[in-house]
């Protein structure tokens, strides 16, 4: 089954561009709340009928950058792993401060995740590949930078790969920080529609 | 006469690993996930790390004690699968961690093992061999011992036995495995003498694991930190024991002072990565 | 205990300030063992009339010295001595002091290689220690297989269990065997428990390339044979082949059993009991182990079997009756010992 994606809102996905640049320039690479959403899914006999799960995600590079942009990741990687994966660590780092610029660089519809292959939400996503993405900001350091306090759900239909260059570049980006994963699978969440509260509310019926 | 083989050139890099991924047998994930290492002729290098993160591994990977599944080791710019079992042996000498000893062995008896490598399955301990057996036993300071069998002495004198059936073997290079594990205080700091004395005087490479970081920074040239299967990073002690590595690696705030000698180390408590490694 | 061992032993060692003094005393004991039964049996001699007897072609007793008791004694001899390296050499395989070539199931094999040439091919009497030679080998690989673990070290209790079930599959077909042949039975009974009755000169002669090949193959190995004393690990780390170095000591333990089993039956703990009596005092390392070890065997079995002519007489027991007698309480003390 291969549905298109519905283009996300264009101000969620300026937000998650400066939120990464964010954790890039004041975080060293750490994962602000902003990018771990709950992932919620289906799943018959559990309590509810749903389970939930928080996953740190990814933006995907536009179709037209995405095998430069991969075959960067690697290059850094292979050039560096050498002296350590401390300055393959501090590489990605400098790298990903032009990476996350623009918003037209992304992909307009997808949102990635690595996740291993044998837990629970691989699972529900087989017999149910749909799923609501949750993002819940409640409170900013930096207002200037990322913006108000928000939450934003997102309605996805979900792709399980374990090969491919959507694969490749999720893989990659990972291999740059955490090292070689082995035995996980790309989560590609493509958005189809999205409901958008926000704290000071009006701003959501301003589409 | 051809001239005599070029064997004795000493190369610059004693050991090699090269983007290792090595797991345990009946394992399913990697120990050593693309890790990679240069060992330099006649150093001193001490690898740290949090437990699991793969020392053991990786020395046993250097001396062939455990099988790789990807990746390569040299020894002096040959791959290790080219040398035969007894060149292997003549080169490299380990220590392994907590190594069984036979009841009733000798410590002459232990050492003499050692030569194995020179003298092969048939052949007889010449007086060359007895020699380097007791110049071995002298370096350790257990010639008084030699008669002694080994479940006798104390757990510090049998490392020290076990050193020098290693030493025995006339090796470029000696990899231990946690070598001061076990032994109090003084006998940790009688073995990093040894092995900084034999490091000196016979210019042994040494690749030793530890887990104390302020041993580490005082007897080690280069330190290699490993965490979770990689090499994180390797240098002088000075330069890769500091606070951020402190952070990263072993999730401790510290404070680390460079003082004469050595580097000054106080552990504060548990402290938030920089680094979401 | 130890402390109390090694003052024995530094004690000990004054007296005899190499451990080939243990190889002097235990042939020294064989020569004594061998007078003594020689001397002694249904027909009595005295030690005085011994060599002429032997010597002089016209004494009375020459012909039973001659084609009865000399064979005898010597068959007991090599019989003891291959039962005993085979035994010390399985220990060093496994790495365990509980083994032995019957507690292991390896005599059985061999019994049923042996079995199946005298049972099938009753002419060719020279094929039986070969035959028991193969017998013995496929045991051993079903064992290596069934016990090895991965670290190297095979647990005492693994091995020991894996040899009872080995043994126990062997003698059922042992006993089919001679169920189903019962009319060349009597023969069977003797050689199931384990006897010297009967044996002559060619016996000896049967028994002696085998020995000969696998005692040289130990004179020629003992120094890997220390070194398999350590474990796999620090073994290899020297340069010693570990894995083929083990099969290889394996290899010649089935061919030394074979041997003896093939003239003697099913005899056992005769590997048991000496590697690790002499082990006690003279120590693991194998130069000084194995002579002594080989001597001692036989000049237990010898001995045991003077035992089992003279102790009930004119009733014969079977030496392997005796020998089961003294080494099953012995094997029960050591898995006490060694088991936690």
């Amino acid at each position: 089954m291969s549905t298109e994606a519905t283009p996300l809102p264009k101000e969620f996905l300026n937000w998650q561009v400066a939120l990464r640049l964010f954790t890039m320039t004041d975080r060293n690479g750490a994962p602000h709340i902003g990018v771990v959403p709950t992932v919620t899914v289906k799943r018959p006999g559990a309590h509810l009928g749903v389970i939930q799960h928080s996953i740190v995600c990814g933006l995907l590079p536009h179709p037209r950058l995405l095998e430069s942009k991969t075959n960067e990741f690697r290059s850094l990687y292979e050039e560096n792993i050498e002296e350590g994966a401390r300055a393959v660590y501090d590489v990605g780092i400098q790298y990903l401060l032009d990476y996350y610029d623009s918003s037209d660089d992304f992909d307009p519809g997808t949102i990635t995740s690595l996740v291993p292959e044998d837990c629970a939400l691989v699972d529900a996503l087989k017999a149910e590949p749909k799923c609501t993405l949750s993002f819940n900001v409640f409170a900013t350091e930096d207002p200037q930078t990322i913006g108000a306090p928000r939450c934003q759900q997102l309605d996805c239909d979900v792709e399980i790969l374990s090969e491919g260059p959507v694969y490749d570049n999720v893989w990659w980006h990972n291999t740059l920080f955490h090292g070689m994963a082995d035995e996980h699978v790309v989560l590609r969440f493509k958005h189809q529609r999205s409901w958008d509260t926000r704290f000071g509310g009006i701003q959501a019926l301003r589409g | 006469m051809s001239a005599a083989p070029v064997e004795n050139l000493a190369p610059e890099l004693a050991l090699e690993a090269r983007r290792l991924h090595v797991r345990h047998p009946g394992v399913d994930r990697d120990v050593l996930r693309d890790a990679s290492l240069k060992v330099r002729a006649g150093e001193i290098l001490a690898l740290v790390g949090p437990n699991g993160s793969g020392k053991s591994t990786l020395i046993r990977a250097l001396g062939r004690d455990l099988e790789t599944r990807k990746g390569d080791v040299l020894v002096e710019g040959d791959p290790l699968s080219t040398y035969p079992r007894r060149r292997l042996a003549r080169r490299v000498a380990r220590l392994p961690q907590d190594p069984q000893t036979p009841e009733g062995l000798t410590v002459e008896a232990l050492v003499e093992c050692g030569r194995h490598p020179h003298v092969g399955a048939f052949g007889r301990l010449g007086p060359r061999d007895q020699a380097i057996v007791a110049e071995a036993l002298e370096a350790v300071e257990i010639a008084d011992y030699r008669t002694r069998p080994l479940e006798m002495l104390s757990g510090g004198e049998r490392r020290r036995a076990w050193i020098a059936m290693a030493i025995a073997q006339e090796p470029r290079v000696l990899l231990l495995d946690e070598p001061t594990s076990a032994l109090d205080l003084r006998h940790q700091f009688e073995l990093l003498d040894l092995l900084v004395r034999l490091n000196r005087e016979r210019g042994t490479t040494i690749v030793l694991s530890i887990h104390d970081l302020e041993h580490a920074a005082h007897v080690a040239d280069r330190v290699a930190v490993l965490s979770r299967g990689r090499v994180y990073d390797v240098g002088p002690p000075e330069r890769v024991l500091n606070e951020e590595t402190l952070l990263d690696v072993f999730r401790v705030e510290s404070r680390i002072t460079e003082e004469e000698g050595g580097l000054t180390m106080r552990i504060l408590g548990p402290g938030d990565p920089i680094r979401n490694f | 205990m130890n402390a109390l061992v090694w003052q024995v032993r530094s004690r000990a060692e004054l007296l005899f300030e190499q451990p080939m003094a243990w190889t002097v005393v235990t042939g020294l004991a064989l020569i004594a063992a061998g007078a003594l039964a020689t001397a002694q049996g249904a027909v009595d001699l005295s030690l005085l009339q011994l060599p002429a007897s032997i010597l002089d072609v016209d004494h009375p007793f020459h012909g039973v010295i001659w084609d009865v008791r000399l064979p005898r004694v010597a068959c007991g001899a090599l019989v003891g001595l291959d039962l005993a390296l085979a035994g010390a050499l399985l220990q060093t395989t496994v790495r365990n002091p509980l083994a032995d070539p019957g507690i292991l199931g390896v005599t059985a094999g061999a019994g049923v290689g042996a079995l199946m040439v005298i049972l099938f091919f009753p002419g060719h009497g020279e094929w039986v220690p070969w035959a028991g030679f193969l017998g013995a080998v496929s045991t051993i690989a079903v064992l290596l297989g069934l016990a090895a673990s991965k670290d190297g070290q095979t647990g005492a209790l693994r091995i020991v269990l894996s040899g009872v079930a080995l043994q126990a599959l062997l003698f059922a077909l042992i006993s089919l065997m001679t169920y189903v042949y019962a009319d060349r039975a009597p023969a069977f009974t003797a050689y199931v428990v384990g006897s010297l009755n009967g044996l002559g000169w060619t016996d000896v002669q049967r028994m002696i390339p085998p020995t000969i090949l696998g005692g040289l193959a130990v004179i020629a190995y003992r120094r890997t044979l220390n070194l398999l004393l350590l474990d796999d690990s620090a073994a290899s780390g020297v340069g010693v082949p570990v894995v083929q170095a083990r099969l290889g000591a394996a290899v010649v333990a089935a061919l030394l059993t074979a041997a003896a089993v093939s003239a003697a039956g099913l005899i056992g703990f005769v590997g048991l009991v000496v590697p690790n009596a002499i082990r006690l005092v003279v120590g693991p390392e194998h130069g000084a182990l194995l002579p002594a070890t080989a001597l001692g065997g036989a000049a237990l079995v010898i001995f045991a079997d003077l035992i089992a002519r003279t102790a009930l007489s004119p009733l014969e027991l079977p030496v392997g009756a005796l020998l089961s007698m003294v080494g099953g309480p012995y094997f029960l003390y050591l898995l006490w010992k060694k088991l936690p």
